[in-house]
């Protein structure tokens, strides 16, 4: 299958989302599929929806000028991989900002009929989350845990009806030891190697 | 009371601008010192980029790229978010502000073992949000409300112990009719109305200001 693996972490390869990023790179290859990886910091993506382009925003035909190359990306993939720290309860400004600016309609979904919006990334057969949090998991879900619901509602409205979601989470990040880290590594290889 | 009121919207002769606007002038009619802080008129830059990684826990360095945004929030005893929703939460520009601005040791104490995270905004008294949402209301709650509870849950902790909340929604903002808007305007105007005047001039505990009171 073709992955777009939607990576949002500003440290490269000393971090632990570095490493993470390379475990699940490794493994989608070794189990034969093709990787795009599209690391939001590394390709400078700009998070902010411009006055412009929310001006044009319901035109579709001008409102992806400026994203056509993710749009191009997130229309040629099968399988999603979205992996990001939570950053202050959610997902990192960028990542936010890349669904403020190529989630737009006529892409990721149809509103000519405002009373019926119906998803368009239906060619998305398999969805994974791949997630770190500072804080214990309790205390996400006293937050309601923003990245999991954005993750397993959220997106999981957008691809196909029958498409298996995956999320993988490590709470309590902050405090957690080598040996914690290294299982949610084998965690994350596992996963994406029997997609 | 000193209120800080933090917008974002990029459109100029939007809804969500005016009620940006009303919220200033209704507040300034009633006696209060208001400040508002327009991040796109601002060019605010929302990505923590890899610096403000590394020094995110480190007191002084972390501090030192918002400095002016911190000092605005230690002046004032009230915040309030003037924001559309989009799909579930902040725009990508004031998620970035709550990445970058709110960091540990100054508006927060890290969290140790066996001693969880504590407040350190604890000057701010009153916390409130006024949003609009594209989304019809299903969708929202199904997502669970990510944007109202980042704030409301998430970052109240962060204030005051007995800080005020409050938290004026309007949904389906594209087929709301005219008089739904202005409807909506009067409900945030007498919402607005409500907030004290007067409140404790209580002390600023974010921390070792000398780190950011200057550059």
């Amino acid at each position: 299958m073709r992955v777009l693996h939607l990576y949002a972490h500003p440290l490269d390869d000393a971090s632990f989302h570095g490493a993470l990023r390379r475990r699940a790179g490794d493994a989608l290859a070794a189990a034969g599929h093709e990787v795009d990886l599209l690391d939001l910091y590394a390709e400078g993506f700009d998070p902010v929806l411009s006055p412009d382009e929310r001006r044009r925003y319901h035109d579709e035909a001008r409102n992806t000028a400026g994203v056509a190359p993710y749009v191009e990306r997130l229309g040629r993939a099968e399988a999603l991989v979205v992996q990001f720290p939570t950053w202050s309860f959610g997902p990192p400004a960028i990542l936010k900002g890349f669904f403020d600016r190529v989630f737009v309609p006529g892409v990721a979904f149809d509103l000519s009929d405002p009373a019926r919006v119906r998803p368009l990334l239906g060619h998305l057969r398999r969805l994974v989350g791949i997630v770190t949090y500072g804080r214990p998991r309790l205390h996400a879900r006293w937050v309601g845990d923003p990245p999991r619901k954005i993750v397993t509602r959220y997106l999981r409205w957008f691809v196909a009806a029958d498409a298996p979601v995956h999320y993988e989470a490590l709470y309590h990040l902050n405090v957690a030891t080598a040996a914690r880290r290294a299982r949610f590594l084998d965690r994350v290889e596992r996963r994406l190697g029997a997609l | 009371m000193r209120l800080l009121v933090v917008h974002a919207h990029p459109v100029a002769e939007s809804y969500n601008r005016a009620l940006f606007e009303l919220t200033l002038a209704t507040l300034a009619a009633r006696g209060h010192e208001v400040e508002g802080l327009d991040l796109y008129a601002e060019g605010f830059e929302p990505a923590l980029d890899a610096d403000g990684r590394r020094h995110y826990e480190a007191h002084g360095a972390n501090a030192r790229p918002v400095a002016a945004q911190l000092r605005r929030l230690a002046r004032c005893q009230g915040l309030i978010f003037v924001y559309p929703t989009w799909w579930y939460a902040q725009p990508a520009i004031l998620k970035g502000w709550l990445d970058r601005v709110l960091l540990p040791h100054v508006c927060f104490r890290m969290p140790e073992p066996g001693r969880p995270i504590g407040p350190r905004l604890t000057h701010v008294q009153v916390l409130g949000g006024i949003s609009t949402y594209g989304a019809p209301w299903w969708f929202t709650r199904w997502v669970g409300d990510p944007g109202r509870r980042i704030l409301m849950r998430g970052i109240k902790p962060l204030m005051h112990p007995r800080c005020r909340t409050f938290w004026c929604a309007l949904h389906r903002m594209d087929s709301v009719s005219a008089a739904g808007r202005e409807a909506f305007k009067a409900r945030v105007r007498r919402r607005l109305e409500r907030l004290p005047v007067d409140v404790a001039e209580l002390p600023v505990a974010m921390g070792d200001q000398a780190l950011w009171s200057e550059g």
